[in-house]
């Protein structure tokens, strides 16, 4: 039996301290608004990769960003729960008012999405819903700062689109992990 | 602000329409440049309702200006000597140099520029009219105001300038001005290269032959 739910959420990831310093940061970063979240559909999004290993990501200065998987990975005990000890990729999305990501699956076995801005009001929106294989809404993550969400990342979800009373940007950090026995029967219990 | 001597001069196909092509492709931001835009830039420091934007500050960022100062000089040169920035507008180089942007959903306030004149070039020769984007300037507001402390209410339209690509804005500073709205039909980010200039000789534009019979 799986220790996880389809959609877990986890609060308080990092410590307040090292989240203050991730919102900050990446209110500096420069983005390039030239990624789809679905191919062949008109949106795109804001985009950043970051990296596919602590290497790269350190060489493409976002290491800071690295606090928040090992934070959470330790804290959630994420090798017992989904058997993944590292990501195969880590980069951040943004979207404004007015910008509608589609709804996708991803690659890799699970999709870990942190939301950095502390900030962030609920009545803005911008939080993330995933569907199940009928597109009901299995559970709709609201944004909240120094949050993450799991799902396996065959799921379909989409970014909620931002209130027009928000003038923010609504960024968000994805790490994509695979599970270290490599198994795939592990995750068709959830397909 | 917009007076009888107030100018806006708009420049269609500046470049071939090859360089044209050229210019648009080598300012998308693209990931093997590893720059990009920042947001939250502002057109009003002052009002609360204030919509933030994109923007790659080209003078003020060591890396920016590595990456874009020779596409921007490149630009501006180009343009100076073609028509003749010196004679027209008493304009011989560039103060500061930025890139806007924004989306769809985003309505950069009204504002003036700091400096004398400003220079703005929209580089996208694949936009679509229909999308909208262009520039528009408007009439004078009456009150009291100062350049930091100004946030404008019922304001005329005087004109809008359109953005088609490979064309040139160029006006005095001090006039109201402001990006338009996108419509929700496009998809992309609408983009602008802007110089912000001083008069060569420090003082005006109207002391120049080139305007003394208007």
């Amino acid at each position: 039996m799986m220790g996880y739910q389809l959609v877990d959420v986890y609060d308080d990831v990092c410590e307040t301290h090292v989240a203050e310093l991730i919102d900050n940061q990446i209110r500096q970063c420069e983005w390039k608004f030239d990624y789809h979240s679905h191919s062949g559909k008109p949106n795109k999004h804001w985009h950043i990769f970051c990296g596919h290993d602590e290497e790269e990501i350190k060489k493409l200065g976002y290491d800071w960003l690295l606090p928040i998987w090992e934070s959470a990975k330790r804290k959630f005990d994420f090798e017992e729960k989904y058997k993944v000890d590292s990501f195969v990729r880590l980069y951040m999305n943004a979207h404004t008012h007015g910008i509608e990501p589609h709804i996708h699956r991803d690659d890799g076995d699970f999709t870990m999405i942190y939301y950095p801005r502390l900030d962030w009001k609920p009545e803005w929106n911008g939080g993330t819903v995933v569907y199940d294989e009928q597109d009901e809404v299995e559970r709709h993550v609201m944004y909240k700062g120094n949050r993450l969400m799991a799902f396996p990342a065959h799921c379909k979800h989409q970014a909620m689109p931002v209130s027009r009373q928000c003038f923010q940007l609504r960024t968000c950090v994805v790490f994509k992990t695979k599970v270290m026995d490599a198994n795939p029967e592990r995750l068709n219990a959830y397909k | 602000m917009l007076t009888n001597d107030s100018v806006i001069e708009v420049f269609d196909d500046c470049f071939s329409v090859d360089i044209a092509k050229t210019i648009e492709r080598n300012l998308e931001i693209k990931d093997h440049l590893g720059y990009g835009w920042t947001y939250g830039h502002t057109a009003q420091k002052d009002n609360p309702d204030k919509q933030p934007f994109w923007m790659i500050d080209i003078s003020s960022n060591p890396e920016h200006y590595k990456v874009f100062q020779g596409y921007s000089d490149e630009i501006f040169n180009a343009l100076k000597e073609k028509l003749n920035f010196l004679e027209r507008f008493n304009v011989e180089s560039y103060q500061r140099v930025y890139m806007n942007g924004h989306t769809y959903g985003q309505v950069p306030n009204v504002h003036r520029d700091d400096g004398q004149i400003t220079m703005i070039y929209q580089p996208k020769v694949t936009w679509k009219r229909e999308w909208g984007g262009g520039t528009s300037f408007y009439y004078q507001e009456s009150g009291e105001e100062t350049h930091e402390h100004f946030t404008p209410k019922a304001l005329d339209k005087y004109k809008t300038v359109d953005y088609i690509g490979n064309r040139l804005i160029v006006f005095d500073a001090d006039i109201l001005h402001g990006a338009d709205p996108i419509d929700r039909q496009c998809y992309n980010l609408r983009t602008v290269m802007v110089w912000k200039c001083f008069f060569k000789d420090g003082t005006g534009r109207d002391r120049l032959d080139y305007y003394a019979g208007r």
